[in-house]
C-alpha cells in the first residue's frame, strides 16, 4: 500500500509540474519576429522578419525558411529534424552556418539573453528578435 | 577480485550500456540508476567503483569521444552512489529508503553537469540553466523512485542469489 501510494504522488508531482511549466511558457497568440543568422567569422548570413499564428513555433518558421540540420541520437548532423519526446532538437546546421556539437554549436539569443532553452522550448513574443550564432565550444559568450 | 566477479562486472556493464543505449530516445527516461543501486547492493564498494568507471568511459566514449565535460561529471555523479550506499544509507535494502534516494539523486545527478556545461559553453549566470534543467531532472528524478520502488527487489534477489549460487559452487568445486 505504502507503494502504491508514493508512486500515485510521483506520477502526480511529475503531471503537475509538466503542467505547472507548459502553464508559464505559452506563447503570444500571433506577432512578428526577427530572426537573425550569425556565421562563424561574424557577419549577418540572414536578418528577416517573420509572422507566427499560435500554431506557429520557432522551429516550424526555421524550417520553413531556411535549410536546416539537427543532431540525431549521437549528435551527428541530420537532415531529419524529428520532434523529440519531453525535450528539445539540437540545431546543428542553419543554410551554410554548420556546427559538429563537439567544437562548435548554434548559441539562440532571445532580445539580445543568451537562451538556455533549446529551440522546441522557447515561446514566441510578438517584437522578439532571435539570433543564431555560430559559437566555438568554450569561446565567450 | 576473482575471475567470475570479473565477468559479472563486465556483464553488468553490458548491461548498463545496451539498456542506455535501448532508452536513448526517451531523454533522461532509463535503468541506469536502478541497476547501479541493485548492482551497488551486491557487489562490493571497490568493485563498484571499478563498476561505474568501466561504464562512465565506455559510455562517454560511445557518446562523447571522451569529453571531459561529460566524463567528469558522470562519473563524479555515479561514484555517489556507491559513496552514499555505503556511508549515510548503511547498505539498506529497503526500496522505500532506496527509492526515496534515487529520487534525490535524479535532482543531484543534474546539478553536478551545471558547472561544468557553464564552462563549456561560457555561461555566466547559474539560475537560468539551473530553471532550465528541472524538467529532465524531473523526469529522472521520477523514474529513479519508481523503477527502485518496484523492481528493485526481485531484481537485487535474482542478483543476489546468483552471487551466492556462484560461490557456493566455486566453493564446492575447489573442495
Amino acid at each position: 500500500m505504502k507503494k502504491v501510494i508514493i508512486s500515485v504522488a510521483a506520477l502526480v508531482f511529475l503531471a503537475s509540474s509538466f503542467l505547472a511549466l507548459s502553464y508559464f511558457n505559452k506563447s503570444d497568440v500571433e506577432g512578428t519576429i526577427t530572426i537573425t543568422v550569425i556565421d562563424e567569422i561574424g557577419d549577418i548570413v540572414s536578418s528577416k522578419e517573420f509572422d507566427f499564428t499560435s500554431e506557429d513555433t520557432l522551429f516550424d518558421l526555421l524550417d520553413q525558411n531556411f535549410e536546416v540540420g539537427c543532431a540525431n541520437s549521437s549528435y551527428q548532423l541530420s537532415s531529419e529534424c524529428e520532434k523529440i519526446l519531453f525535450t528539445s532538437r539540437v540545431l546543428m546546421k542553419i543554410d551554410d552556418v554548420e556546427t559538429d556539437w563537439i567544437n562548435s554549436y548554434i548559441a539562440i539569443y532571445k532580445n539580445n539573453e543568451y537562451s538556455l532553452l533549446g529551440i522546441d522550448n522557447i515561446v514566441l513574443n510578438d517584437g522578439d528578435v532571435f539570433v543564431f550564432e555560430y559559437k566555438t565550444v568554450g569561446g565567450d559568450n | 577480485m576473482d575471475t567470475k566477479k570479473m565477468m559479472m562486472i563486465s556483464l553488468s556493464i553490458a548491461i548498463l550500456f545496451t539498456q542506455e543505449q535501448l532508452l536513448v530516445f526517451l531523454p533522461n527516461v532509463q535503468l541506469t540508476v536502478l541497476l547501479i543501486i541493485v548492482f551497488v547492493s551486491v557487489y562490493s564498494f571497490k568493485e563498484s567503483i571499478i563498476l561505474i568507471t568501466g561504464y562512465v568511459l565506455l559510455d562517454s566514449l560511445y557518446m562523447g569521444g571522451l569529453n571531459p565535460f561529460y566524463l567528469v561529471p558522470m562519473m563524479l555523479a555515479w561514484y555517489l552512489i556507491p559513496i552514499s550506499y555505503h556511508t549515510i544509507m548503511r547498505r539498506t535494502t529497503n526500496e522505500v529508503k532506496l527509492a526515496l534516494f534515487a529520487f534525490v539523486f535524479g535532482f543531484v545527478y543534474g546539478w553536478m553537469f551545471i558547472p561544468f556545461r557553464m564552462m563549456q559553453l561560457g555561461i555566466n549566470e547559474l539560475w537560468p540553466y539551473l530553471v532550465a534543467d528541472i524538467p529532465f531532472e524531473i523526469i529522472m528524478a521520477t523514474t529513479g523512485l519508481l523503477t527502485v520502488l518496484w523492481i528493485y527487489k526481485p531484481l537485487y534477489n535474482l542478483m543476489n542469489e546468483v552471487v551466492i549460487t556462484k560461490n557456493l559452487v566455486a566453493t564446492k568445486s575447489y573442495k
